[in-house]
């Protein structure tokens, strides 16, 4: 039965080989640029290198101070006192480390300048990450309470400061300041700016400013929960916790702040508040494009389809008078439609395989790594029928409305 | 003409409405993007209000070991303004607060005259920042000695500033009220025009501008160095130098004001360019299937055609009957669409000038009406060439 389906499906697509390029390259196009956008938000805030523990991980990254008479408000990462003593004493979590997002500095060799991007960090940040060493390992805590001068660097900045040998054991001179390379990592693409850095420095490094007792400054926290469902019950005690938190100054008398998903960090500002993260409006909002997105090019199908099935007029009308009921003909419609639309979907997958290759290869975002995953290509596939089954529905029902005699005379 | 082009439109509407659909949906989509692009092209060319060449930025992160307190906060300017003069290569300098141009972030506070009050960004500039960054001064002055001993707090606010509080008054001499509280007065010296300080490719920001004096107990933790085009990176390594020997653990940044320029006009543009090319490809997509229905259609009416042929209509009168049979579906479609599209600017959805509303509309139908004209070409042309003894033959 489903052979002959296919059968029919390929005959009818040879029949009319412009109506098949226009059909195959609507979708294969349609469901490239999803893909795509996918396999972007999934680089952007799924569990990637060396994040790849992100679903077990909540965010504290602003503390927000409001000053209610004024209407002034002031958003700004924390200190690390601050986090030292309000997040890292949290019970709940399994573990968190504190760090601060990269910051340009200058690093001179032989009148040649280069802008590396220094981090500060702890120790758990190594063990909450999972960065991939080349060379050497992190540091430890003990270095860190040492206040030793020590570094681990990005690959990408090892070539360019040290060329091809081992960099381990050399100096490196960042900022002024002379450290000692212990490490060296797999490179973090740019879009990654939680862990993104060209050298990653302890927290007790000079010009850190970790012992700054003001309660905001420059660093964020990054809390690993046993497992997602933690998650609520983190947050409610970071709210216990921040009840006794002091003011900067006068100036201000509320603060709010949170342990937030990786996304809910971008949209509580935004779309949020303090009581609602904001996440579900862009999941809403998400829908909606998608929704309009799809509409062009499903309506553009059925259009197609509709214009189509006069051509097919004499098989149906033979079909019908051999006692074809409109059930069975819808049905075969429908997994025709859907044969094309995989066929298509195959062609989509082909080109963003392409097209994620061209973006990997080139030097957009140096060290990305765009891959079709297993999870893209079932959302892909899924695509693929829904898309198949809503084009092919409404072009079915008005085909097996067609009447016998009519179809049959016009066909002669 | 076109009573008769309607009606024929009418008796197919079922048949037409997908269509119809199909290019409301797009007129929607053109007009999105054709509003995004004015915006951007009109923001795009409108003066940028300073100069950002030749301009270095140094940040200096102070260490928590080294607070400077008030009292000390004139010396720590001298001895950086010392060890600039020392270098032949820098032309000017100017002390700020982190809110210098690209850069993210900025101070923001509620401000009032008479019954208006507003939340504008606050900047902290001193003396010399109107002739290093090239403020154009429309009115009054900038700041200078003058502003040293008087009791009064002096302000300089934007052009866009002085339209939304001032309208045709002169604002040179006028109070402002609760820069940080209300108390505190503050009288405007000066008007300058508005600066593009967040991308060529975004409006103006109207903003107030304050300055720096020991009163106000800020470090600056920002200088901007008008210096030589042979500067290099030899010099910034010799000036990173000498500062981190002047402000002792800091972290010093030295970068060039017009690579965060190209930096955040890309922060704009990759987006908008990504957008572009999803819309691209979704009104490519559009085309071929409106070309494919189109052609499907008039191949099926060539009896029709054959008849208006014998009855004496020319190549040509075929070739408009069928474009303008199109068009007037886009007609449809686009009046729907206008529905929607005449919102934008009635409701003030988002905060831009309803003109690129308008202008949007424009573009979009003209857009429209092209796409459609393209997609029927074709399948007219080819109606157009038909022969009635052949096709009425065929009947």
């Amino acid at each position: 039965m489903l052979k002959n389906y296919f059968k029919i499906a390929i005959a009818v697509l040879k029949r009319n080989k412009f109506f098949t390029f226009i059909s195959l390259f609507g979708i294969a196009c349609t469901l490239m640029v999803l893909m795509v956008i996918t396999a972007f938000a999934d680089h952007m805030f799924g569990a990637n290198y060396p994040e790849v523990r992100a679903d077990r991980c909540l965010y504290v990254m602003t503390l927000s101070y409001t000053d209610s008479k004024h209407n002034n408000r002031m958003n700004t990462n924390a200190s690390f006192s601050f986090l030292n003593k309000y997040v890292k004493s949290l019970k709940t979590p399994e573990k968190v480390c504190i760090s601060n997002l990269s910051s340009t500095t200058n690093a001179y060799l032989k009148n040649k300048k280069f802008d590396f991007g220094l981090m500060y960090t702890d120790s758990e940040f190594w063990e909450i990450m999972q960065f991939t060493f080349l060379e050497g390992k992190p540091y430890t805590k003990d270095q860190i309470l040492r206040s030793e001068r020590v570094v681990v660097i990005n690959e990408s900045a090892k070539k360019l400061y040290f060329g091809d040998e081992s960099a381990v054991g050399k100096n490196i001179l960042a900022d002024d300041v002379s450290y000692k390379v212990i490490g060296v990592v797999k490179g973090v693409p740019k879009t990654r700016f939680i862990t993104r850095a060209d050298i990653y420095a302890p927290y007790t490094a000079p010009k850190s400013g970790y012992d700054s007792k003001s309660t905001t400054g420059s660093y964020h926290a990054v809390v690993l929960a046993k497992n997602s469902n933690d998650f609520k019950a983190i947050d409610d005690e970071y709210q216990h916790a921040l009840i006794s938190a002091p003011m900067p100054d006068n100036n201000w008398n509320k603060l709010s702040s949170h342990a937030d998903t990786f996304l809910a960090t971008f949209t509580r500002m935004g779309l949020g508040g303090d009581n609602n993260s904001g996440v579900s409006k862009v999941y809403i909002g998400g829908c909606l494009l998608l929704f309009l997105f799809f509409l062009l090019p499903t309506v553009n199908l059925v259009n197609l389809n509709i214009s189509r099935i006069i051509e097919r007029s004499s098989e149906i009308g033979v079909r019908k008078a051999f006692g074809a009921s409109s059930g069975v003909l819808i049905i075969q419609f429908i997994i025709e439609n859907i044969i094309l639309t995989i066929i298509g979907g195959v062609i989509g997958l082909l080109f963003t395989w392409g097209i994620l290759q061209y973006i990997n290869m080139s030097d957009l975002i140096p060290n990305i790594d765009l891959r079709i995953d297993l999870n893209v290509l079932l959302y892909g596939f899924a695509l693929c029928l829904i898309f198949g089954i809503f084009s092919g529905v409404y072009p079915a029902f008005k085909m097996s409305k067609l009447q016998i005699v009519k179809s049959l005379k016009s066909a002669s | 003409m076109f009573k008769h082009l309607f009606k024929l439109m009418w008796n197919r509407k079922r048949k037409n409405l997908l269509l119809t659909i199909e290019i409301f949906v797009s007129f929607i989509v053109l007009f999105i993007i054709c509003c995004f692009l004015i915006f951007a092209y009109d923001n795009y060319s409108k003066p940028l209000g300073f100069d950002p060449n030749n301009i270095k930025v140094v940040q200096i992160h102070l260490g928590s070991e080294n607070k400077i307190f008030s009292d000390s906060l004139a010396n720590y300017h001298d001895a950086i303004k010392q060890m600039l003069d020392g270098f032949p290569e820098i032309k000017g300098y100017t002390f700020s607060d982190f809110a210098i141009p690209y850069v993210m972030g900025s101070h923001t506070s509620l401000i009032k005259y008479k019954k208006h009050s507003e939340a504008i960004d606050n900047y902290f500039k001193d003396d010399n920042t109107a002739k290093v960054l090239g403020f154009q001064l429309l009115e009054g002055r900038w700041f200078d000695k003058r502003d040293d001993d008087t009791s009064k707090n002096t302000v300089v606010i934007t052009e866009s500033f002085k339209k939304k509080f001032f309208e045709n008054e002169d604002p040179i001499g006028k109070q402002l009220y609760g820069v940080w509280d209300d108390k505190q007065k503050w009288d405007i010296v000066g008007v300058i025009a508005d600066t593009k300080s967040k991308s060529d490719y975004l409006p103006p920001t109207d903003g107030i501008y304050l300055r720096f004096n020991q009163k106000l107990k800020k470090t600056a933790s920002t200088i901007l160095l008008k210096v030589n085009p042979e500067a290099g990176a030899d010099f910034d390594s010799r000036l990173n130098k000498a500062l981190s020997s002047t402000v002792k653990s800091a972290n010093i940044d030295i970068s060039s004001l017009n690579d965060s320029r190209t930096t955040k006009n890309k922060i704009v543009l990759i987006p908008a360019i990504i957008f572009i090319t999803i819309c691209g490809f979704l009104i490519l997509n559009v085309c071929m299937g409106l070309f494919g229905v189109l052609w499907y259609n008039i191949n099926k009416r060539k009896s029709e055609i054959g008849l208006r042929k014998a009855v004496g209509a020319s190549s040509m009168n075929i070739l408009f009957h069928f474009v303008g049979e199109a068009w007037s579906l886009a007609t449809l479609a686009v009046f729907a669409g206008l529905f929607f599209a005449i919102q934008f600017p009635l409701l003030r959805v988002l905060d831009i000038a309803p003109i690129i509303y308008i202008k949007g509309i424009l573009f979009s139908i003209i857009f429209i009406y092209f796409i459609v004209f393209l997609c029927a070409l074709y399948p007219s042309r080819q109606a157009a060439k038909v022969y009635p003894a052949l096709v009425l033959h065929e009947e």
